[in-house]
């Protein structure tokens, strides 16, 4: 009797495997994915002038939001912030990290992305009594929140200006806190 | 038509073989120009300093004693004059940092002598980054100034 009321009980359970579904779709449709890679140049104020440099990344756009890794390099032109040369000749900056962008507005060919990113920083000083050999001195974590428009030009090519602020914030070094603008043009 | 591109693709396969085996003997001058990048810290203590026993003698410019750094080569050499005139002591040295700044750190510097004797001193020395390195202050209680 137990018997055929447990199978009684499992054949009407499987009446809704049957059912039918309405129009609307249950899942939602898949989101698009495209792979990303950028070129882009930049200049930060750091030590109170200006530097050049620049990064490539290479990562995902899926639908307005972009995740990459990237590669960036800065060259300070007055090492320390002097220009005598009389202590460090030369400094260099190499970062590597993972940046997270969305794409918040869009009107016409106009957008308007924002995004974080945080990467390893190495700080490389050459010293005047030992030319040609870069010291690996300063290295940590830096952040850096940027916030971008992006111009729709031909196709899909899209021309990117932006600005950021970015931040040592472990171990915390304070001459490489400053303002900056990239312009991504690949 | 076709012969022509042939040919034109051959040649500067050549051309491009010949660039690559006179290269070959460049690529040592090549690689020598290339910056060197090293995970240690800079030796900061490189070059001569000097210790003054007055300021008068500062001012003349005579000094007691001259300390002299190659970082390149690890070694030093310590000049100083005392009753039987001037003396010249060489040796190889050690650094230990304990703090780094760019423009300041201290720690202990290790000299071994060209006679074998061995002798440790914690160290100062400070920098200015507009004005290159200032001084050096050892465990005898002298400030030694750059020279």
């Amino acid at each position: 009797m137990k018997k055929i009321f447990i199978v009684i009980l499992v054949v009407f359970s499987l009446f809704p495997l049957f059912a039918q579904e309405n129009s609307d779709s249950y899942f939602l449709p898949d989101p698009e994915v495209n792979f990303s890679s950028h070129l882009y140049g930049e200049t930060v104020m750091l030590y109170g002038y200006p530097t050049i440099g620049g990064g490539w990344d290479m990562g995902l756009q899926v639908d307005t939001v972009n995740i990459s890794l990237f590669l960036r390099y800065d060259h300070i032109f007055r090492p320390l912030g002097s220009s005598t040369g009389k202590l460090f000749i030369a400094e260099e900056k190499f970062e590597e990290g993972l940046s997270f962008k969305v794409k918040i507005y869009e009107l016409g060919r106009f957008n308007v992305n924002l995004g974080i990113n945080t990467s390893w920083y190495q700080q490389y000083l050459m010293l005047s009594s030992n030319p040609g050999v870069y010291n690996l001195v300063h290295n940590g974590v830096m952040l850096r929140p940027e916030c971008s428009i992006g111009w729709r030009a031909i196709g899909w090519w899209t021309l990117e200006l932006g600005f950021f602020f970015q931040t040592p914030i472990y171990p915390l070094y304070e001459d490489y806190k400053g303002w900056g603008i990239f312009i991504k043009v690949v | 038509m076709k012969s022509k591109y042939k040919i034109k693709r051959i040649l500067f396969f050549v051309l491009f073989l010949l660039f690559l085996f006179s290269s070959c003997d460049e690529i040592n001058g090549v690689m020598g120009l290339l910056p060197k990048f090293d995970s240690n810290l800079p030796n900061n203590i490189s070059g001569t300093y000097v210790y003054f026993e007055s300021e008068e003698a500062k001012d003349k410019g005579e000094y007691n004693s001259l300390l002299c750094f190659d970082s390149k080569e690890g070694t030093f050499t310590y000049t100083f004059s005392n009753e039987e005139g001037v003396k010249t002591e060489r040796g190889k040295y050690k650094i230990l940092y304990k703090t780094y700044k760019t423009t300041e750190c201290n720690g202990n510097i290790t000299f071994v002598f060209e006679d074998g004797r061995e002798k440790d001193s914690s160290f100062y020395w400070y920098a200015s980054a507009l004005s290159g390195p200032e001084y050096l202050m050892l465990d005898d209680g002298r400030t030694y100034l750059y020279w």
